[in-house]
């Protein structure tokens, strides 16, 4: 008993008709010449009314058009074309499948019939259309970031993990007039004294997976050196992991070089003054010495009296007024002496 | 000048006869498409084969989305190949869109031109007002999600199929490698610019002779839309082949022979 039914159902022509796949054969005006019961069954036609329609009546328009276009060419210049998405129409609406089609040719190489196999992929379509929508807005969001970072002032950059460029916005092509650059390497736009250095401290950033911050001078198409300001910052996905790292580059020329004036200026000014001071000193020191000299002479003369006071009979009460005035002048000569090695 | 505009465009110049055909393939093909049809005109004209930028094997990086937003970028590729090569008194053969691509250029640089050929044209494909093109917005929006799933797996289609097919030689199969390689998100502009075209207008520009070969049954153009060519385009005369696709070189070449050599 399970023999015979084993044998029924590997017979060819139940083989041909029941397996769960569609087989269709046509000529190249798209007359049906065979249909088998799956695909029949999947459009809710019995076979007999699938013979008198023509292949393009039993698609929907867009993919009629597709057919037209794209596959009826190909299968009339190669013999094969396969995986073709195509939407069949059914009594429910519409299939999606999948088509693979052999062509065959007469001896003058004329296309004569076409014989294909139909997959229904309905729930995989489904799964793909999310894809394709996915797709779409991953395109969508792109352009959206493109958009922003070209209506900004800055040079922005996304490079890969690795440090390999992915993306420039068209300031950095407008500036440095190319459109492919690594930055990774020795990028020629960074002044070549500094390149070197850049580079390693950038290595350094990116090996360590930290922020790189630096003020570097760029030169552009223009062939002028100018202050950027570069900061390129690691992004992490939920694994943990860097996946990208984003680049700007602000243009602080303006502030940098009034920056470097200003220090240059104020510089300038300590110099100034500290050489003020040192001639000031000197004059000080002028004044003191004419001074000390002025003052010593009758300061020596009023010494030299004392002393021949000092040998002079003097009352008690002089005598102690002697030696107030003795000390007196000691003190002031004692005082023209520290002034005058000043 | 000449030799980028002939690698862009990836030019072929095929015997040495002293009029000239050059042929423009249609939407999603490249210049195989002919290669039925021009052999029998090569011991008596100088055949012009040639890829529009994005198809084939034509200089992709040379597409640029303004100059190719309209059927008219696709016309200059043709002026440029014809001042390129220095060509005159040329017979154009445009098949679907080159047929329209081909009456632009005609109407841009009419001194280059002798005669036109329409394969299966249309000069407006969306239905208007007392105009019936064939299809709508919605088929349009449609066509562009379905070369969206097929492109995800183009190179499925025509990869050579590990069924086989004995009946064809490799040959064949190497002869179309690069038959329909267009770019993916290329060949989706080219679609909807040549569905969104409108050259309704400038047919009565065409002052040349024209003809027009139209399949009697075509899911893509019809018999209604080759009558009003006819009725549009001064000079213009029209077959109908008892074939059917949009294909009729492909698929009735004999037919598309014939015609033309009786008009040319």
């Amino acid at each position: 008993m399970s023999s015979s039914k084993i044998s029924e159902i590997t017979e060819t022509d139940f083989l041909y008709n029941q397996l769960p796949c569609g087989f269709i054969s046509y000529k190249p005006n798209g007359k049906i010449l065979r249909v088998n019961e799956t695909f029949s069954k999947w459009l809710g036609l019995t076979v007999e009314e699938m013979y008198l329609l023509n292949f393009s009546n039993i698609l929907t328009k867009a993919s009629g058009l597709y057919y037209t276009m794209v596959i009826d060419p190909v299968l009339n210049l190669q013999s094969t074309a396969n995986e073709i998405y195509l939407t069949f129409l059914s009594d429910n609406g519409e299939i999606d499948t999948l088509l693979n089609a052999v062509s065959y040719k007469d001896e003058q190489g004329k296309l004569i019939l076409i014989n294909a196999t139909v997959q229904k992929i309905t729930d995989r379509k489904k799964y793909e259309s999310a894809l394709i929508l996915q797709k779409k807005h991953s395109e969508e969001e792109k352009r959206r970031f493109e958009f922003l970072s070209n209506t900004v002032p800055n040079q922005i950059w996304t490079a890969n993990a690795d440090g390999t460029m992915i993306y420039v916005n068209q300031k950095i092509i407008d500036y440095f007039g190319v459109r492919e650059m690594t930055y990774y390497s020795s990028f020629e736009g960074i002044v070549e004294e500094d390149r070197e250095k850049i580079f390693k401290s950038w290595q350094k950033c990116l090996l360590a997976g930290k922020r790189f911050e630096r003020e570097v001078k760029l030169v552009g198409i223009k062939q002028v050196e100018e202050w950027f300001f570069i900061a390129i910052e690691p992004f992490y996905n939920e694994d943990g992991n860097i996946e990208s790292w984003f680049g700007s580059a602000t243009n602080i020329h303006r502030q940098k070089t009034l920056q470097i004036a200003n220090y240059s200026s104020l510089s300038l000014s300590l110099n100034n003054a500290q050489k003020n001071l040192d001639q000031n000193k000197q004059v000080f020191a002028n004044i003191a010495l004419n001074q000390s000299h002025m003052i010593r002479k009758p300061l020596a003369n009023i010494m030299g009296l004392l002393e021949l006071l000092a040998d002079e009979e003097l009352s008690k009460e002089s005598r102690n007024l002697f030696q107030l005035l003795s000390a007196s002048a000691a003190e002031l000569d004692e005082m023209i002496k520290k002034a005058s090695k000043f | 000048m000449s030799k980028n505009v002939t690698q862009r465009n990836n030019v072929k110049i095929i015997g040495n006869g002293s009029q000239i055909l050059m042929f423009g393939h249609g939407f999603g093909c490249d210049q195989n498409t002919w290669r039925s049809v021009f052999p029998a005109f090569e011991n008596d004209y100088k055949i012009i084969l040639f890829d529009y930028v994005g198809a084939g094997r034509s200089d992709l990086s040379a597409y640029d989305d303004e100059r190719y937003a309209s059927l008219d970028g696709y016309a200059l590729d043709i002026i440029d190949i014809c001042k390129a090569l220095e060509l005159k008194n040329v017979t154009f053969i445009g098949h679907s869109v080159s047929s329209m691509i081909g009456l632009l250029a005609v109407k841009h640089s009419p001194e280059i031109f002798d005669k036109i050929v329409f394969i299966g044209p249309s000069p407006r494909y969306i239905n208007d007002t007392d105009y019936h093109g064939g299809i709508d917005h919605k088929d349009l929006e449609d066509l562009l999600a379905i070369m969206d799933s097929n492109y995800l797996g183009w190179s499925r289609i025509v990869a050579p199929s590990i069924m086989g097919n004995p009946d064809q030689p490799q040959l064949a199969e190497e002869l179309t490698t690069s038959f329909c390689a267009t770019d993916p998100e290329i060949a989706k502009k080219f679609a909807r610019v040549t569905f969104l075209s409108d050259n309704r207008a400038d047919l009565s520009s065409l002052k040349i002779p024209s003809l027009t070969i139209q399949c009697e049954d075509d899911f893509l153009t019809s018999k209604e839309v080759a009558n009003y060519i006819q009725q549009h385009t001064v000079n213009n005369q029209t077959v109908f082949l008892k074939t059917s696709g949009h294909c009729p070189h492909l698929s009735d070449p004999k037919g598309v022979i014939e015609a033309i050599k009786a008009f040319i």
